[in-house]
């Protein structure tokens, strides 16, 4: 890089030059006055031998190289210099800009942030999955039939790691533990941790080191192994002190000591994006994390994911047939000597379809990708409207600087040289929009990425160096896209003409000139406020659609109980069962006596809350068809449940409060139920089988409601009572009808509660409408996002106008003076002003109209009870757009009338 | 001007001419001018505005070093002299010319 010293003493080196020639002269000049020249003439004679001191000046300066940059800085001299003149438009045009780049960066650092960041891990571009759905705390009894494992047991993860393939594979179990937690040295109860249980080679599958002590061995992960565990940075440092002799100590999980061995780095998560775990401890301690049997001696059990790193030099395509024959094998060894045609045809339908990993597992980005590249899109459109805007200004400004450019060209400069100063003042333009842009993206990032991301997620929408190149291509593009056309157009000009014609070129010809801006920007920001307009039509829809139970005045409360051992699921905890019955039912008849409470329930969930069960049946007299596997969601409910909940009961009776271990098993089915497995026959009194155990006795039939999504249809859905059956868990929701405001009762609610039994604790407490309205927030985000965009590019397209309309205004005053003074009315003036305006809208509307139809595909998959080419959207957006043009028109407009015809033409 | 006896430097000619001439001793611009313009027996015309792009662009490339010095007037003068890589570079070229102009003289001959 020689050029830069060179360049940084640009001065000097011209004065050398200047100096060299002129000495070349001088001594030539001397010989010849030797050779008795007169001087005079001497020195005319030599300057004329030399050819011209300018041109060879300028030659010998080039051939020193590094012309280009100071090429450059006189460029951006003069385009500094030339906005001076023009404050206005540079400042409109930096502004426009900074909303444009600033809006795409904000949107972009988001992308970054969920959709593109990969793991803090080493080369997390070798990791894979075998599974990205993130089902969490899945774990099934029953293999997967057929088809695509994403669960596997502890012997089929054993035996794929047995096995010599292209990928070292590492299990976790799916879903984190919340166990309790005793800290050396601290007395404390209630302590608790979140725990992951992992596979003895986990940290070094995924690529993790750590930042003190050791990570996990496959020694750990052995049966009988001495119990340790591997603590998070945030743990070590807010549990334990910091303190690094922390290695070594012990701390207990659930009652088992278990030894640190070490802290994992600042900034590791593990494979899921959001919160790190505080513990990770291996499988083979996952009884005493889960206080359950062993999941390891339970082939049945389907409990782990898993997750691999990929050898060098192997492909996913090879891994992942490598570990699908390999799981063949297994499946095969296990079906015995003599596997049925059943059996064969299972194993070879059995794969594993391996995914890249390197961004880990994230729910929030499996739910929110399509809408972050929907909102990407938006984004573009209105920087893509910033461009046309500023290329509006651009374009008038290379008309009116035709004279100028005319006189640079007859004075030398090249085309080239000239369209190059121009896409320079784009560039510096655009440079100063993309570092407003940032500052705004810097700070407007974060709180929109709230609306997606949980704080406490390691995924941030910030500011890094992918961010930074984005926002460089996007000013850089947007330069190109609102400076070419001007810089061609100036680099187009032919100086003889005119600066013989000398006069203003024809004023519709200047106004035709930006008009495919004008136009394009109404249109795009057409197509932002049809999709806006959708978008909160959709989320109107989803909150007004009725589900099949009333939402106003329903509180719910979630419970959980803290009896070691409770857990329902635990074949060993039956000891604990009658305690956890009595504690509900104590707790179930001191709420229901509340004052306000007009009536109330309990529920193992409730709806919208993301929980949902389901279990396969028998049913009594239904004959599954061939392959069909017979099942339903199971809930189970305290008395009063439809009562509570506003639900309609059809036939029959809803479990009461008197349905308990002592008495009949009894069910309550939805009616798709009844129209599923009874074709609509009568439910009441038929009998059903759910796992093992009595059958149940249907005694009634409740409406359909829409528990989980507004989208879906409500599935075949069986209540069971809560005080009778095996369901029975250590937590539940107490679910409330209040006389009042259900949210005045909150407080109310805890403290009864808290005073039944001090080893209830009492989770969250809200209303049953705002945790339905909750589970709208990727939708009210969408419509929000989109209404703030429509806004945006209206804003921006109205300034654009505005100025177009100004400035065309401006440059015809004369014109109309002119034909006031010959007599105009002020209505065809105003007309003569207004109907640019109508034609440029107009083509707009149809233009946006065509637009957004075409768009609308991009959008459906995010609408709701409403087509993308819905009329009313389109109605409304197109008079928003017709207004906001009339707002931008008015005030030229008004001008227009005011012109005096005899101070028009007398500034000609 | 008789133009007949006289040639201009041919086009990429000039740089070896100019090494050429400061392999003997370092001189300034236009005392390298004068300097070809009497070897070649003024044969050579250099234009003499020509020297200085050629000179600087040497410079650049390393195979010129270049020296302020004051003249016996009391003027400053910026004399070049050859680099070692300047030496280099003359021994190639000059090796190329005398391959070219045989080959040329062949083709003239035959």
């Amino acid at each position: 890089m020689k050029f830069l010293p060179d360049w940084f003493r640009r001065d000097r080196i011209e004065r050398d030059i200047d100096e060299e020639l002129a000495f070349h002269v001088e001594a030539h000049a001397r010989d010849l006055v030797s050779d008795g020249v007169p001087p005079e003439e001497a020195r005319r004679r030599a300057l004329a031998a030399f050819g011209g001191m300018a041109p060879i000046t300028e030659l010998t300066r080039d051939a020193r190289g590094g012309r280009w940059l100071q090429d450059l800085l006189s460029d951006l001299r003069y385009a500094v210099r030339s906005f001076r003149h023009q404050p206005g438009v540079a400042v409109v045009a930096i502004l426009t800009l900074t909303l444009g780049i600033g809006a795409n960066t904000a949107i972009f650092s988001m992308v970054n942030g969920l959709l593109l960041r990969p793991l803090p891990v080493r080369d997390p571009g070798r990791l894979v999955l075998f599974s990205d759905s993130a089902s969490e705390g899945t774990q099934s009894s029953t293999p997967p039939p057929s088809g695509r494992w994403d669960l596997f047991s502890s012997e089929a993860y054993e035996y794929l790691r047995s096995q010599s393939l292209p990928l070292e594979i590492g299990a976790f179990a799916s879903g984190e533990q919340t166990v309790a937690l005793g800290l050396p040295g601290q007395s404390t109860q209630d302590l608790r941790a979140r725990a992951h249980l992992v596979s003895g080679n986990y940290f070094d599958v995924i690529g993790a080191a750590p930042a003190l002590g050791r990570i996990l061995s496959n020694d750990d992960d052995r049966p009988g192994a001495v119990p340790v565990a591997v603590v998070s940075d945030v743990f070590w440092r807010q549990r334990l002190d910091a303190d690094p002799a922390a290695i070594g100590r012990a701390i207990t999980i659930n009652g088992t000591a278990f030894g640190i061995v070490g802290v994992t780095a600042p900034g590791f998560f593990g494979e899921r994006v959001r919160r790190s775990p505080d513990l990770w401890v291996p499988l083979a301690h996952q009884p005493q994390v889960q206080l359950r049997a062993s999941a390891a001696a339970r082939p049945e059990l389907y409990w782990l994911s898993l997750f691999g790193r990929l050898g060098p030099s192997h492909t996913i395509a090879g891994a992942q047939a490598a570990t699908t024959s390999a799981l063949r094998q297994f499946l095969t060894a296990s079906a015995g000597a003599q596997p049925s045609d059943n059996d064969r045809e299972r194993v070879a339908s059995v794969r594993v379809q391996l995914v890249p990993g390197a961004r880990g597992i994230s729910v929030t980005r499996n739910q929110n990708r399509d809408l972050l590249v929907l909102l990407l899109s938006a984004v573009g459109v209105i920087l893509l409207i910033a461009c046309c805007n500023v290329g509006t200004l651009f374009l008038a400004r290379a008309v009116a600087r035709q004279r100028e450019i005319a006189v640079r060209r007859a004075l030398g400069a090249s085309r080239g040289r000239l369209i190059r100063q121009w896409l320079t003042e784009s560039v510096l333009l655009a440079g100063l929009g993309a570092v407003g842009g940032g500052i705004v993206a810097r700070f407007a990032a974060p709180p929109l990425f709230a609306a997606f991301v949980a704080a406490s997620s390691p995924a941030k929408a910030t500011i890094d160096g992918v961010v930074l190149a984005f926002t460089t291509g996007a000013a850089l593009l947007s330069s190109l896209i609102f400076g070419l056309a001007p810089a061609l157009r100036a680099g187009g000009v032919d100086p003889l003409a005119t600066l013989r014609g000398a006069g203003p070129t024809s004023s519709r010809r200047r106004a035709a000139a930006t008009d495919p801006f004008v136009v394009a920007q109404i249109a795009m920001s057409m197509t932002l406020v049809v999709a806006a307009a959708l978008l909160v039509r959709t989320l109107i829809n989803l909150e007004r659609t009725p589900l099949g139970f009333d939402q106003d005045r329903i509180l719910l409360a979630s419970l959980s109980a803290r009896i070691p051992g409770a857990d329902g699921a635990n074949a060993h905890a039956t000891d604990a069962r009658p305690e956890v019955l009595d504690l509900w039912s104590r707790v179930y008849d001191r709420i229901r006596a509340l004052p306000g409470v007009e009536s109330a329930t309990l529920a193992r969930y409730s709806p919208f809350n993301g929980s949902s069960n389901s279990s396969s049946l028998a049913i009594e007299g239904y004959v599954p068809a061939q392959g069909e596997r017979v099942g339903a969601e199971t809930i189970a409910v305290g008395g009063n449940y439809p009562q509570t909940m506003g639900m309609t009961v059809i036939a029959g009776r809803a479990i009461s409060p008197a349905d308990r271990p002592s008495t009949p098993r009894v069910a309550v089915v939805n009616a798709s139920f009844g129209r599923k497995y009874f074709a609509g026959g009568n439910a009441v009194g038929r009998r059903l089988q759910i796992r093992a155990g009595a059958p149940h006795e249907i005694v009634g039939v409740v409406e359909d409601a829409r528990f989980h999504s507004v989208r879906t249809s409500p599935p075949p859905t069986v209540f069971l009572a809560l005080l009778q059956d095996s369901y029975l868990s250590a937590t539940c929701e107490v679910q409330l009808r209040t006389r009042g405001d259900a949210a005045l009762m909150t407080q109310t609610v805890r403290r009864a509660i808290a005073e039944v039994d001090g080893r209830v604790e009492v989770g969250r407490v809200q209303s049953l409408r705002s945790q339905v309205l909750a589970t709208f927030a990727p939708e009210r985000a969408a419509a929000g996002f989109f209404v703030g965009f429509a806004v945006l590019a209206l804003f921006v397209a109205a300034v654009g106008l505005y100025g177009t309309v100004s400035y065309g205004l401006q440059r015809r005053t004369s014109e109309i003076g002119l034909r006031i003074a010959l007599g105009a009315a002020r209505r065809d003036v105003v007309w003569l002003v207004a109907r640019a305006s109508v034609i440029r809208l107009a083509s707009g509307l149809l233009v946006g109209a065509l637009l957004a139809r075409a768009g609308g595909s991009l959008v459906s998959a995010q609408l709701f009870g409403v087509a993308p080419n819905d009329a009313l959207s389109l109605l409304v957006a197109a008079a928003t757009l017709s207004v906001v043009v009339a707002l931008a028109t008015v005030r030229p407009l008004a001008r227009a009338m005011r012109i005096d015809p005899m101070i028009a033409l007398r500034t000609e | 001007m008789p133009t007949s006896d006289r040639s201009d430097v041919l086009q990429g000619t000039l740089d070896l001419l100019i090494l050429r001439t400061l392999a003997a001793e370092p001189l300034h611009g236009y005392a390298i001018g004068q300097q070809i313009n009497q070897t070649s027996r003024a044969l050579l015309q250099v234009p003499q505005g020509s020297l200085y792009p050629a000179l600087h662009r040497l410079e650049k490339k390393g195979l010129l070093a270049a020296e302020w010095i004051d003249t016996e007037e009391g003027r400053r003068a910026k004399v070049y002299r050859l680099t070692r890589k300047g030496h280099q570079q003359l021994a190639r070229e000059i090796a190329d010319w005398q391959r070219v102009s045989k080959a040329i003289g062949w083709v003239l001959q035959s």
